[in-house]
């Protein structure tokens, strides 16, 4: 005798008295003439059941939808578009489409682009064409990228199954499915008591979960829409930059720079933040710059040392990567020549720390200084200018001359050294016009450093987020241009090869056919838009 | 005559305004040398003003606001009786501070051009373009550099200044430390081209406690030779032997007035200027009386005239008639005539400041002993101002 077939006998035969109390309980009803009774009450029980969950369900279930208005820009026109947006995720999760089919995503893509450049292209007849091809291209991407970075999240063991693989399971499914269904035929003759609970539970489940999938579908058409939308939105309103690597390298220059140093400090950098030390010949820049390292990094001297410009790298846990850039100090030769020699790295400079001696009363050209570096954001219309922070230096020499007692209170000074500090400081508010919290007093001397952590760093920090701002749009800026010289150099190399490729194609067509999984990828969602170009640009762009 | 005398002394007023117009006359004929201070604003150039001076009137900046906010003249020892004057400009590099058009202006009136700058500081970029402007348009001026703050230099605070002053020697740069020499020696390689001399100082404030408070003093008075030649400007400062037998604080500030109207009246004794009444040189004697009297605090009356006409036992007309005596004889004689009363008018206020001394401590010198001391002095004054007097005779006469 088979296992199977005893298993099975022997299950019967310990069921028999269970089926036997249920029947009985079955005619004793049947006798005391409560079974109608016994029917009644369940009918009523299911139905109450019923009502309630419905009510349950109106209640409890509202949908969590996906809100991206966060992450759309701030402004009167991506609103407006972001609401539209909402509007047509309204209409379409209500209508219970057929997300099987692929006219759906079609239809939902096109109507949502349409509504985002009207928004953005009033007046244009075909505003949803004015987009160029490549940022198109780069919501795809992203899009794709989202998706199979969301796969492989929340999708386990995604990354490890192949196509194959799914399919087969997806086979084995079908046929175990048949095996169940012919199992609960049979099964139901042998034991229609347990066959009968079991099919209630089936059919309570799939209704449930067939609500739930309601749920998710229109959760789906959403979070699609809205998706769509936000690209819509990044690709009308230009905020999208081609190459995501933007902020993940360093630009071109900064590479150069970066590969001198770290031939040198054979470390690595993202872009980093740039610091450039400016000030008087003599005001102690090197010396800030060794004090802020700790060790000594710049070469430091009476007499003028530092020419031209030198950078430094500085990395400390907590802190950001900066490049430190120690620049020649002015004063001592001919301003005009200095500035045309500094001028590049200042547009660069997304902080500058300005060493002023204490010593040194003639303020005249530092202020000249900073008022040419404001001319020069303003010539190449730089919006944003870097924060300044000042360094005071030599603050020991002022007078009494021999007297060294750190701290000293500069805000509420008692002590004459305290005062005398405190007038500079109050000088060079007046006659630089910089406000008294961007200026820190330090001692440089070796062996007496003072205020440099506690008080040149934190105002630094004060400054950080203006200068992450000016460093963000240095970046954006920078990126754009190179960007934009560098797709045009990759383009024209590539047009003689596109041309090349494509007669060649053409002759081996015949023998090649295109695997249709291709041909139809190009009906997929995600691909679809590149034919919202006109065929023309698309050849303008190759040829 | 003795009227004349008597009421020129008791009746200032009318003196003064007869004194001026007269001694305008003699001090448009005598070079008064204009030492113009060039420099960084609080470089230092008002403190050097003080330690030549003592002027109280130059402030000296309190290291914050720049304070020469124009031009200021201090003359010196008196604007009486100044034999040198400075002018004191607002500094360079001071925010918003064009010097152009001082500098044309200036460059007409000075003789003198004096550079300071912080012996540490490089920052001397607008300093050296303003040297190079005024030297191409007065190459003929003598330059001076003073090298100021040489503390600022030194290793540390406890460091005090080197003793004897080691900047005269030939191999200073040896014995001061490193990084003040190198940046000295740098400072100095600025002036190529432009023949200039170099002087290292430190004129600090009594509480800073530095000693001696004007390091270098001595150095910047034997450089300011060049525009005061023959010992002049030494004599105007460095007494110490002149001074052995009259040192107190009065006969001190005294000095450089006596030797300012003993010029005077040496160049007054050159001048062609008719004969009126009282002679200019007398005038001029009479006038440095006054100022000694007043630096001692001692009023001037009849009676004190007379007593110290006879306590000196020196008649006043005794010069006066020799002067005259000797003017018959034409040029060599004015010559003489030039140094001798330029000698005498410096043995009188001499002897007059001892005179004072004395009243002040309530000795009293026989007329002798005056005597003694005006003979000594005469030949002292004669030969300290023969050189300078007969030059600025030379200058007159052409």
């Amino acid at each position: 005798m088979k296992m199977k077939t005893r298993w099975q006998i022997h299950f019967f035969i310990i069921m028999i008295p269970f089926s036997i109390l249920l029947a009985a309980g079955f005619y004793w009803l049947w006798l005391n003439q409560m079974l109608i009774l016994w029917l009644i009450a369940s009918a009523l029980l299911g139905a109450l059941w019923w009502l309630v969950n419905q009510r349950l369900n109106r209640l409890d279930l509202e949908l969590e939808l996906l809100d991206i208005s966060a992450s759309v820009e701030k402004t009167a026109q991506s609103k407006q578009a972001y609401e539209k947006i909402e509007r047509i995720s309204k209409l379409h999760r209500n209508s219970n489409p057929d997300l099987a089919s692929s006219g759906f995503y079609m239809q939902t893509l096109l109507e949502v682009t349409q509504a985002v450049a009207e928004q953005y292209y009033p007046q244009r007849k075909d505003a949803v064409l004015e987009i160029k091809l490549p940022y198109l291209l780069k919501v795809i991407e992203t899009l794709a990228q989202e998706l199979r970075v969301g796969l492989s999240e929340n999708v386990p063991g995604s990354h490890i199954f192949s196509v194959n693989d799914i399919v087969r399971s997806h086979r084995l499914a079908n046929r175990g499915r048949e095996l169940y269904r012919l199992f609960r035929i049979v099964s139901a003759g042998l034991d229609p008591v347990s066959a009968m609970v079991r099919e209630l539970r089936i059919l309570a489940t799939d209704s449930l979960l067939s609500h739930s999938t309601d749920d998710l579908k229109r959760w789906l058409i959403d979070a699609y829409i809205k998706k769509i939308g936000y690209y819509a939105i990044e690709l009308y309103s230009g905020n999208l930059v081609l190459g995501d690597e933007m902020f993940e390298n360093a630009t071109r220059r900064s590479q150069q720079e970066l590969e001198k140093i770290k031939r040198r400090e054979a470390v690595a950098s993202a872009e980093p933040f740039r610091i450039l030390v400016l000030g008087q010949t003599n005001a102690g820049k090197s010396s800030l710059i060794n004090t802020l390292f700790g060790i000594k990094k710049a070469e430091t001297d009476v007499v003028p040392s530092t020419e031209g410009i030198t950078s430094y790298l500085l990395e400390r846990p907590g802190l950001e990567t900066a490049i430190i850039l120690d620049c020649e100090g002015y004063g001592s030769d001919d301003y005009q020549r200095w500035f045309a020699k500094a001028s590049e790295e200042i547009i660069r400079s997304d902080i500058i720390l300005l060493a002023i001696s204490a010593t040194n009363a003639a303020r005249d050209p530092d202020k000249k200084m900073l008022q040419a570096i404001q001319n020069c954001f303003e010539l190449k219309d730089k919006g944003s200018l870097p924060p300044v922070v000042v360094a005071l230096t030599h603050v020991d020499q002022l007078r009494p001359i021999r007297e060294w007692n750190p701290p000293y209170d500069v805000m509420s000074p008692c002590s004459t050294k305290a005062q005398a500090i405190r007038l500079v400081m109050d000088a060079i508010t007046t006659e630089l016009g910089l406000n008294i919290d961007r200026i820190a007093p330090v001692n440089l001397k070796p062996g007496f450093e003072y205020n440099v952590g506690e008080g040149l760093i934190p105002a630094i920090f004060q400054q950080l987020e203006q200068a992450k701002q000016v460093r963000y749009l240095r970046c954006l800026k920078e990126y754009h241009k190179e960007d934009y010289w560098r797709r045009l150099w990759k383009q024209s190399k590539r047009a003689g090869q596109y041309i090349a490729k494509k007669s060649l194609s053409r002759s081996e067509k015949s023998s090649a056919e295109l695997p249709e999984s291709v041909e139809r990828g190009g009906e997929s969602p995600l691909t679809t838009p590149a034919y919202l170009c006109p065929r023309k640009s698309f050849s303008a762009d190759y040829s | 005559m003795w009227k004349k005398i008597y009421s020129t002394v008791f009746t200032p007023r009318l003196d003064d305004e007869e004194l001026s117009k007269r001694l305008e006359v003699v001090k448009s004929a005598m070079p008064t040398p204009i030492f113009w201070l060039l420099g960084k604003t609080q470089s230092g150039k008002t403190s050097i003003i003080k330690a030549l001076t003592g002027d109280s009137r130059a402030q000296i900046g309190n290291g914050m606001h720049a304070c020469t906010k124009t031009a200021f003249i201090y003359d010196f020892p008196d604007s009486q009786d100044c034999i040198m004057r400075f002018l004191d400009t607002r500094g360079l590099g001071e925010v918003d501070y064009e010097p152009d058009c001082d500098i044309e202006a200036f460059r007409e009136q000075a003789h003198v051009l004096i550079v300071v700058m912080k012996a540490m500081d490089h920052s001397q970029h607008a300093v050296m373009e303003a040297v190079r402007l005024v030297h191409k348009a007065k190459p003929g001026w003598p330059v001076i550099v003073a090298q100021t703050a040489l503390h600022e230099g030194y290793p540390d605070s406890a460091f005090e200044h080197l003793s004897p002053y080691p900047f005269d020697t030939e191999d200073w740069a040896d014995r001061v430390p490193e990084n003040l020499s190198r940046s000295l020696l740098k400072q100095r390689s600025l002036f190529k081209g432009i023949d200039a001399q170099f002087v290292a100082v430190d004129f600090t404030l009594p509480e800073d406690g530095y000693q001696p408070v004007n390091y270098g003093l001595e150095a910047f008075w034997r450089s300011l030779e060049t525009a005061l030649p023959h010992g002049i400007a030494i004599i105007l400062h460095d007494m110490k032997e002149i001074r052995k037998e009259l040192h107190d604080v009065y006969s001190k500030a005294a000095h450089p007035h006596i030797v300012a109207y003993a010029l005077t009246s040496g160049v007054a004794g050159a001048v062609p200027i008719p004969f009126v009444d009282i002679p200019i040189v007398t005038l001029v004697q009479v006038k440095m009386f006054q100022t000694i009297a007043s630096i001692y605090n001692y009023k001037l009356d009849r009676q004190s005239w007379a007593e110290i006409s006879s306590s000196l036992g020196i008649s006043l007309l005794i010069n006066l008639g020799r002067r005259e005596l000797i003017k018959l004889i034409p040029v060599y004689g004015s010559a003489v005539s030039s140094v001798l009363t330029a000698a005498t008018t410096y043995a009188l206020g001499k002897t007059l400041t001892v005179y004072f001394q004395n009243l002040h401590s309530g000795k009293a010198l026989s007329s002798e002993a005056f005597r003694a001391i005006y003979a000594e002095q005469f030949e002292q004054g004669r030969s300290m101002l023969k050189d300078y007097v007969n030059e600025i005779q030379q200058k007159v006469l052409k």
